[in-house]
């Protein structure tokens, strides 16, 4: 009897001890995957795109509704009072006060400040610092997200080191989710047995018994099935990585990872996230009475978040703040004036991607420098040049303009989607070449083509202020071109252009030539000017198009990129230096290191003189030419700009700048169907739609007349110098030095009387 | 008596001269320093032509900005401020000035060269800024030969 118990105790101690060195050895094994796990990067953390940032200055045109919707997008709380804390604001009288979010960019490491903006006419007067009463000549707003790049899981995330979180907010977590987390092994025996006994009490699955540490085990090595093997597992990897690593390192990890709700499609993990999502702060920043709140989410957080039940959250807080107070990690006191506190959420908008044909490009580029899985896991920063006041605008105005053609031409609207009437959109900023906004269709989810950048159409008229350029040499402002039907012939054919609307005039100056849009005289000058000569400028814009020799040229003949078109027009606008388009900035690691950089990367296509040339004689198309409709539509600032409408009405643009924007507008068909409307009837509504919604770039700003350039009064008829008190019509033009008129006109200018003296003594022996 | 005080005076002076510190010789200012004037300050806007005026002092900051990164051989914080400041006005003669100032830097002499024409263009009214530009054109065409 007695050797059978000894048996039995030996049996007994070798399963034990055989458990054991199992145990030991599953764990030893564990560890490495574990240690392996966790040395590598711990998450994937999405990378961010943002826009430009906005400057504010005395003397900026702005929307005040404007003002509140960035503030609100870039999460800053309106307040009835005046703002106490950074990220808040209020409207006042004068204008709004704005207490500014700390900045942290590449290029700007900026406290947050109090100040008032002073705004009379929709234009800031003053940015008077509140404390000081002095004054600022500028203020800089941070940038908007306004995309990121995710993987699959669709995670946002702001990784927080240990740290920065604040005691109260571990303490609440721990007092939440569990209370033994700094002296158990991993797995909480006393725990389970009470999770047990009040679930049998129960009926149902009212506690859990997990520990911090098994949750963390689930969340990074297993699946959500609920078997034996697998809560094996759990609990064999829980002690394993109580082993490997300290108290602080797991719930450090476990602050990072654990699930706090949705914003939209997008999963919101980590308390670094949380505090900003539901508090719109800084994890460091959290009260107490916010820690529970976050502490008290974790246990579902569909149910006690602030956004679906404020009062089961608000119970929720105050259980967790009795836990924590209960186990003597605040006092009575803290607890009852965190009790009191109310729960003020920040408010968000969900995750909606914004700008997609600009993100598209964007990415395309980045794509080129990172595979797509280092921008879903790295945590980059990608700052870019979009203004989302003008993309907004854009959008807006396409949008618009686009129902009120079809609306007013029956003949344009389809019933199929896909077929609808197109249009796009591009903004530059002329002097950088930043892209302000960009609009590539009418309707992203239906179609991704970007008919900004992967489109070529033929140009029309727009290219003629191109032709026009390469001939200054040649041809004066004042030249007279031929406007009658001629017939040229083109590879063995018969070619004659034709005016799109009636010109009577036998000739017309070059200027005339660009505000009527006269086709005939654009052949005239190419044919007179010598098409090799167009051919090789033409190639100094960057157009990626292989141009022929043909008069056709003249007229827009040869299919080209819309957004190389805003760029060749760039060169215009910037005293003849083109700007390479730019979207992407800066791209910064998670470390705050500069991964890439670009700058402003301009060269001189034409003379600063030729330039204003141009310029001049596009201001004419706008004050008196195909584009006066502009005036009419509200435009009452210095602009140039060029309408186009090619063949058979298949395409209708518009092009306009000034020194401070450059706004190019397409509308049309992908296959080519008529708009049935011209540059001036499809898109010129929308230009103007368009730059009257995007007031801080709209300045008094003319083309500065650089040296090099003369002006003459001409005469009318001849083009040529007038001569006072005898050419009935003159007007005063704009030269180059080097190509002024030098002759008086012929036609109105009478001989001299002592020529005309000589020339009657010569008659006398004649 | 009065002889020996005054003798006595003049071999202390003598000794005490010796024992005077150099007195810092300044150093030979470098082209470089020549190239860099201060950017001026521009006079608070007066009410009339106040939106113009403004846009300037708005810009005139980012340029004063650029040029201290500029004097810390930050070229590309430098660069960055500085385009910002040409963006909001667009005749920022100095901003121009500073960008090719900082393409040097950068050893990128054919933007640099951009740059000064625009610096050239826009500072045209004024003299001493017009003699600077000029001197960084020399040292733009310099780098452009390899000199």
């Amino acid at each position: 009897m007695f050797s059978q118990i000894k048996k039995w105790i030996f049996g007994i101690g070798l399963a034990l001890v055989l458990f054991l060195l199992f145990s030991l050895t599953y764990c030893w094994y564990l560890s490495g995957n574990i240690e392996k796990r966790f040395s590598g990067r711990k998450w994937k953390i999405p990378s961010t795109v943002y826009s430009d940032t906005t400057l504010l200055f005395p003397g900026k045109h702005v929307d005040l509704t404007f003002i509140e919707e960035k503030l609100k997008k870039l999460g800053y709380r309106k307040k009835m009072a005046q703002p106490e804390k950074k990220g808040e604001y209020q409207l006042i009288d004068t204008g709004i006060e704005i207490y500014f979010k700390d900045l942290n960019l590449p290029d700007n490491i900026r406290e947050g400040f109090l100040a008032a903006l002073d705004i009379d006419h929709d234009q800031i007067n003053n940015i008077r610092l509140i404390d000081t009463d002095g004054s600022l000549s500028l203020a800089e707003l941070g940038p908007e997200i306004i995309m990121q790049f995710f993987g699959k899981e669709r995670e946002l995330r702001r990784v927080v080191s240990i740290n920065n979180i604040p005691k109260h907010l571990s303490d609440a977590v721990t007092s939440a989710e569990d209370s033994r987390f700094y002296t158990h092994f991993g797995v909480d025996p006393i725990g389970i047995i009470r999770a047990l006994f009040t679930n049998i009490r129960y009926g149902y699955i009212r506690q859990g018994g997990s520990t911090l540490t098994q949750q963390l085990s689930k969340n990074y090595f297993l699946t959500s099935e609920r078997t034996l093997r697998r809560k094996l597992n759990e609990l064999f990897i829980s002690v394993a990585i109580e082993l490997k690593y300290s108290k602080d390192e797991i719930i450090e990890i476990y602050l990072n990872e654990i699930y706090f709700g949705q914003k939209g499609s997008v999963s919101i993990n980590g308390v670094g996230e949380a505090a900003d999502f539901y508090f719109g702060k800084k994890v460091e920043n959290l009260t107490l009475s916010e820690s529970a709140v976050i502490a008290g989410i974790i246990k579902g957080p569909n149910i006690f978040s602030p956004y679906s039940n404020l009062k089961k959250c608000t119970d929720r807080r105050n259980q967790v703040l009795h836990a924590m107070k209960n186990k003597q990690l605040i006092s009575d006191q803290e607890m009852e004036m965190a009790i009191t506190e109310p729960i003020k959420t920040v408010g968000f908008e969900k995750y909606n991607r914004q700008a997609p044909f600009f993100l598209d490009y964007v990415s395309q580029q980045l794509n080129e420098l990172y595979p797509e899985t280092s921008l879903s896991s790295l945590g980059f920063s990608i700052f870019t040049s979009l203004d989302t006041e003008v993309q907004n605008a854009a959008e807006k105005a396409l949008e618009n303009g686009l129902n009120r053609l079809e609306q007013a031409i029956p003949a344009i609207k389809r019933e199929e989607p896909i077929q609808r009437l197109q249009g796009a959109v591009v903004v530059l900023q002329p002097r950088t070449g930043n892209i302000l906004a960009m609009v590539g269709g009418r309707d992203y989810n239906l179609s991704q083509f970007n008919r900004i950048t992967q489109s070529r159409r033929q140009p029309g008229s727009c290219i003629k202020p191109i032709i026009v350029a390469s001939f200054l040499d040649v041809f004066k402002p004042s030249d007279l071109l031929n406007n009658e039907e001629i017939s040229y012939l083109v590879n063995d054919k018969l070619w004659a252009p034709k005016n799109f609307g009636d010109i009577p005039e036998k000739q017309i100056s070059v200027r005339d030539m660009l505000r009527l849009s006269c086709n005939r005289a654009a052949v005239d000058m190419v044919v007179r000017g010598g098409l090799g000569t167009v051919i090789d400028q033409i190639n100094t814009y960057n157009f990626s198009t292989q141009f022929l020799p043909y008069p056709s040229i003249a007229l827009g003949a040869f299919e080209v990129s819309p957004l190389e078109l805003a760029r060749a027009y760039c060169a215009f606008a910037a005293d003849g230096i083109q700007p390479f388009p730019l979207s992407v900035k800066d791209v910064i690691d998670e470390n705050g290191n500069s991964l890439v950089r670009r700058h402003m990367d301009i060269h001189e296509v034409i003379s600063p003189a030729k330039a204003f040339l141009i310029s001049s004689m596009l201001e004419s198309v706008v004050t008196d030419g195909t584009a006066k409709s502009l005036v009419k539509l509200g435009i009452d600032f210095p602009l140039a700009g060029k309408t186009g409408t090619t063949n058979e009405y298949k395409d209708a643009w518009f092009i306009g700048y000034t020194p401070d924007f450059l706004a190019l507008v397409w509308v049309g068909f992908d296959n080519g169907d008529p708009v049935y409307s011209t540059g001036s009837g499809a898109a010129i509504p929308i230009f103007a739609e368009l730059v009257k919604s995007m007031p801080g770039y709209i300045s008094q700003n003319t083309f500065t007349r650089p040296p090099g350039v003369v002006q003459r009064k001409v005469c009318k008829q001849s083009g040529e110098l007038a001569v006072f008190l005898k050419c009935p019509e003159t007007y005063d033009e704009y030269f180059l030095e080097e190509n002024k008129p030098e002759i008086k006109c012929h036609i109105h200018a009478s001989p001299s009387s002592i020529k005309r003296f000589f020339n009657g003594f010569k008659n006398l022996f004649k | 008596m009065g002889f020996d005080r005054f003798f006595f005076s003049i071999i202390l002076i003598f000794f005490l001269a010796a024992c005077a510190g150099i007195h810092p010789v300044p150093e030979k200012e470098t082209e470089k320093d020549l190239g860099l004037p201060t950017p001026e300050i521009i006079e608070k806007p007066n009410s009339e032509g106040q939106a113009f005026d403004s846009r300037m002092m708005a810009s005139h900051n980012l340029t004063q900005k650029g040029y201290l990164l500029l004097k810390q051989n930050d070229f590309d914080g430098a660069i960055r401020l500085l385009e910002r400041a040409v963006g909001i006005n667009p005749s920022d003669g100095p901003g121009y000035f500073y960008l090719s100032e900082a393409w040097l830097g950068k050893k990128n002499f054919n933007l640099a060269k951009q740059f000064n024409g625009l610096a050239l263009l826009y500072l045209r009214s004024n003299l001493s800024w017009t003699d600077r530009a000029h001197l960084q054109k020399k040292r733009i065409e310099r780098g452009l030969n390899g000199l």
